[in-house]
């Protein structure tokens, strides 16, 4: 995977790495003002998520107080050595905003208005850089797959849609989106859980 | 584990599955340890993708308004529409698994697995609605599984209890009296022992139900607090 270059020092990622485990580790014990600057660090990539999932503003900013409840409440389980702060979020993000789009009985997502069609999102290099190793990985992996399944996955991945809604936007029956990612997802783990 | 058992944890994650094949792998992860692990492998590999998406700040007007949120612990009222359609959805038993099991994973590197002894599956299953009038933040469905000769029920996180406060899990034979099962955690999914002279009541057709109780579980050895989620143990 092609690192793009970057404008801070791995020190310095390490270091915001580390203010931003801090912050939701206190956050953990209950600390407000710990929240506050957990909030104030990760709002806008949360609100990225959750925007690009719900395809709707108003909508986009319920989801991100839910989900910044719930970080509250559950800031206590976090475990540093298990995940970077920044994917456990995300995850919590990730699935209030897909739960979202769920409970809506699947309103088309992401109207072109609110949102460009990002294929291939570009990274957000810092972010990347925060947890480089399992970022690499996967980015590797998917690369080594042909064009369309990396294109299936990655939409489902970034706008969360179903197999359903995959196969009426590529134009192809539902049976065959399944096995084009199917043998995609049999291939890529082979990819990710090779240790070598 | 089949590569399809593995590429259906892959979905799983990526939220490909219909409601109804998502309820029944999510139900699977509280049967199965390796699908358990397959689905927390599936998820440490896939989340650092999130960097890929662009940011957005949020409007400024969220800030207090999520500092608000966070001191109320759990507002009875919903939200604007998407608490009301979340609750529509939740009507039918399917979706009522599906807002709960793993819950959102909150945890990404391969979690503690929420599993029995490898190769049980649990003989019977539950799955608890929010009780009318409780709707509340952090309050959904819960699923549950019962090991009955070993006495072991395992509560799917989503109580939705505030701080300081216990949630207690109840076990109601018809036209007797709530007997405690014991306390759900506070965080995850819960793992509760029956007491042995409880586990005659882990049985299809009783009633499990889970109140809001003091610190501690209820001083009295009835539900003193409100029930927030209701239903019946059926076979598996």
């Amino acid at each position: 995977m092609a690192v793009p270059s970057l404008s801070a020092s791995a020190t310095e990622l390490a270091e915001r790495r580390r203010i931003l485990t801090h912050a939701l580790v206190e956050t953990g014990a209950e600390d407000r003002a710990a929240f506050q600057r957990l909030y104030r660090l990760t709002s806008a990539k949360l609100f990225g998520i959750c925007l690009r999932i719900c395809g709707e503003r108003q909508a986009a900013e319920d989801v991100l107080q839910e989900v910044y409840v719930q970080v509250w409440r559950r800031a206590g389980a976090y475990e540093p050595g298990r995940a970077s702060p920044i994917t456990w979020l995300a995850t919590i993000a990730r699935n209030r905003a897909l739960d979202w789009r769920r409970a809506q009985g699947r309103a088309p997502v992401t109207s072109d208005a609110v949102l460009p069609e990002v294929a291939d999102p570009s990274p957000d290099a810092e972010a990347a850089m925060l947890d480089a190793d399992a970022t690499a990985r996967v980015g590797h992996c998917l690369e080594q797959l042909e064009a369309r399944q990396r294109s299936a996955i990655r939409t489902a991945f970034f706008d969360g849609v179903t197999y359903a809604e995959l196969a009426m936007r590529e134009a192809v029956p539902l049976g065959t989106m399944k096995s084009i990612v199917r043998r995609a997802l049999i291939r890529l783990r082979g990819c990710l859980s090779d240790d070598a | 584990m089949t590569p399809d058992d593995r590429a259906l944890a892959a979905e799983l994650v990526l939220g490909l599955l219909d409601d109804a094949e998502q309820a029944a792998a999510r139900a699977r992860m509280l049967s199965d340890r390796a699908f358990a692990a397959e689905v927390a492998h599936w998820q440490a590999w896939l989340m650092p993708l999130a960097h890929g998406w662009p940011e957005e700040a949020p409007p400024p007007a969220l800030e207090p308004r999520i500092m608000a949120a966070i001191d109320t612990p759990l507002p009875g009222a919903t939200r604007r529409g998407w608490a009301r359609a979340a609750g529509l959805a939740a009507v039918a038993l399917a979706a009522a698994i599906v807002a709960l099991v793993a819950g959102p994973f909150h945890t990404s590197a391969p979690a503690p697995a929420p599993a029995p002894a490898v190769g049980e599956r649990p003989a019977l299953l539950a799955a608890l609605a929010v009780t009318d009038g409780q709707q509340a933040e952090g309050r959904g469905a819960l699923a549950v599984a019962i090991e009955p000769e070993a006495g072991v029920v395992r509560v799917s996180p989503g109580a939705g209890v505030p701080a300081r406060r216990s949630a207690e899990l109840w076990a109601i034979a018809e036209g007797r009296a709530p007997v405690s099962l014991g306390l759900l955690a506070a965080d995850g999914t819960s793992r509760v022992t029956v007491p042995a002279a409880a586990r005659a009541l882990l049985r299809s057709g009783v009633t499990l139900a889970v109140s809001v109780e003091p610190e501690g579980g209820s001083p009295t050895g009835a539900p003193t607090g409100p029930v927030v989620a209701a239903g019946v143990i059926a076979a598996g």
